[in-house]
């Protein structure tokens, strides 16, 4: 499924509740999705630091003992407003063609 | 645990990056690259997987390095208006074309002389090849401007400085016959001066001594100024530096200066419309403009004579000298210059590339 437009969004959700590094996020993305949302896990990185960019996350290195460190993002105050704006939007996009399809389940019953 | 795969993942993804992304963030793009396919590695061999089995499936997952290095791009570019960053770089390319075409056409010769030659066939060969394949040409590239300096930059450094200045920049360069036409020219000058402008130098140096412009001139006095002849297409003229400030050129009958009031007034121009040139002038400004006409002498005096030892120092080198000097000349120049034009012109280059293919893709041609 292609959600490239989507990609920042779910990145967003996925930090709303830890602070995570790159692997974690996408990890947690393929298995809350249920291994439905697959993409190039590399993309993943151009939209963080797009989001980094705009302030809707910030991110710190972590040491970590005997493994290579690690970039944690974690979402901002502004993050959260943008998280809580795609949030909006997709529930009335759901609704709207949720609408529609019940509509027509309804008169195909008929 | 070997990374085979992953290091060359991460070096392929290094290359796309290379001359487009500031040092830190690919560094740390590159680091996080390296740490996400790790781990997808172990979470594969978790899973039963051989190891190279895992690290080109963590490959196949993370995506084709162009295609990530296409996205960065994308993201870094994002921050700013698309269309700004467009008109912006090419303001920039436009500028520097102007600027680069100003320094090649300027009267300068010290200005438009060899550092150019080097600067333009390096800056427009590394340009290109970044515009063309995307990528900053490799060190073996230094080869294609070096040899187009020598082939571009050697004839031009000949016809454009060989027979307009007689400075003795570049004169290792310079055909042994124009050098040596501008020697015996140079020469030549040099002695009109010394029989034509000594005697005025030394009458300016006695009017210094005069009373009237040490201690000031009343109104009402005259006073002769000592000026030298300048001849140009129009006739022949006097010329004083002072009236050379105001714009104008005094006639060469019209050394007698009388002060009317606080001004002095001088005869008309000749072989030009009468005027009258008018204008404040005390005995400190005829002093003062006496002190600067030997000044100027005296540093013209230095410029030829150390011209002309450039000069004869050039026609006395043997060609294998010449060469030696050419060689350090082409290798001074490209590092000193030719190195940071390439740099800012693969720079450019690569933003302007970026701007077209985000261009491109909008519209849909691509």
């Amino acid at each position: 499924m292609a959600f490239k437009g989507d990609l920042e969004a779910l990145i967003l959700a996925v930090l709303s509740d830890h602070a995570l590094h790159g692997y974690e996020i996408s990890k947690r993305i393929r298995s809350q999705s249920q291994e439905v949302l697959k993409y190039g896990e590399g993309q993943l990185y151009p939209a963080l630091h797009k989001l980094e960019e705009s302030g809707f996350i910030e991110a710190e290195w972590m040491l970590q003992d005997g493994k290579p460190d690690r970039k944690v993002y974690s979402i901002t105050p502004k993050g959260r407003e943008e998280l809580e704006r795609h949030r909006s939007a997709w529930a009335k996009f759901v609704s709207g063609v949720g609408g529609i399809f019940a509509s027509h389940a309804v008169e195909g019953g008929k | 645990m070997n990374l085979n795969y992953i290091e060359w993942y991460v070096v392929e993804l290094g290359k796309h990056l290379s001359s487009a992304v500031p040092l830190d963030k690919q560094n740390s793009l590159l680091h996080e690259t390296k740490n996400h396919l790790s781990s997808l590695v172990e979470e594969f061999q978790s899973q039963g997987m051989d190891e190279k089995t895992s690290q080109l499936a963590a490959i196949d997952r993370f995506g084709a390095p162009e295609k990530i290095a296409a996205q960065f791009l994308e993201s870094l570019n994002s921050r700013q208006g698309r269309a700004f960053v467009t008109l912006l770089n090419l303001a920039l390319f436009i500028a520097i074309c102007v600027i680069v075409t100003g320094l090649i056409l300027s009267p300068n010769e010290l200005i438009r002389g060899g550092p150019i030659m080097t600067i333009v066939p390096i800056a427009m060969s590394y340009g290109l090849y970044t515009l063309l394949r995307g990528r900053r040409p490799t060190a073996k590239w230094l080869l294609l401007p070096t040899a187009m300096s020598v082939v571009i930059g050697l004839p031009s450094a000949y016809y454009l400085t060989a027979f307009t200045s007689n400075r003795g920049y570049l004169s290792h360069v310079m055909p042994y016959g124009a050098l040596r036409k501008q020697v015996l020219g140079l020469r030549a000058e040099m002695q009109t001066q010394d029989k034509f402008l000594r005697p005025y130098m030394d009458s300016y140096r006695a009017a210094l001594k005069d009373p009237k412009v040490k201690d000031g001139l009343k109104s009402g006095d005259k006073f002769s100024v000592p000026s030298y002849q300048h001849s140009n297409s129009k006739g022949v003229y006097v010329t004083i530096a002072s009236a050379y400030k105001m714009k104008s050129l005094i006639s060469q009958d019209s050394n007698l200066v009388q002060l009317q009031g606080s001004e002095f007034s001088v005869g008309t121009v000749k072989d030009r419309k009468p005027e009258v040139l008018t204008g404040p002038m005390t005995g400190h400004a005829f002093r003062q403009y006496f002190i600067e006409q030997l000044d100027s002498q005296r540093r013209s005096r230095i410029m030829d004579e150390s011209a002309l030892g450039q000069l004869e120092a050039g026609l006395n080198m043997s060609v294998f000298e010449r060469a030696k000097l050419f060689a350090f000349w082409v290798a001074t120049s490209t590092l000193l210059f030719g190195l940071p034009a390439a740099w800012i012109a693969s720079w450019l280059a690569f933003l302007i590339r970026n701007s077209l293919r985000f261009r491109t893709r909008k519209i849909g041609l691509a």
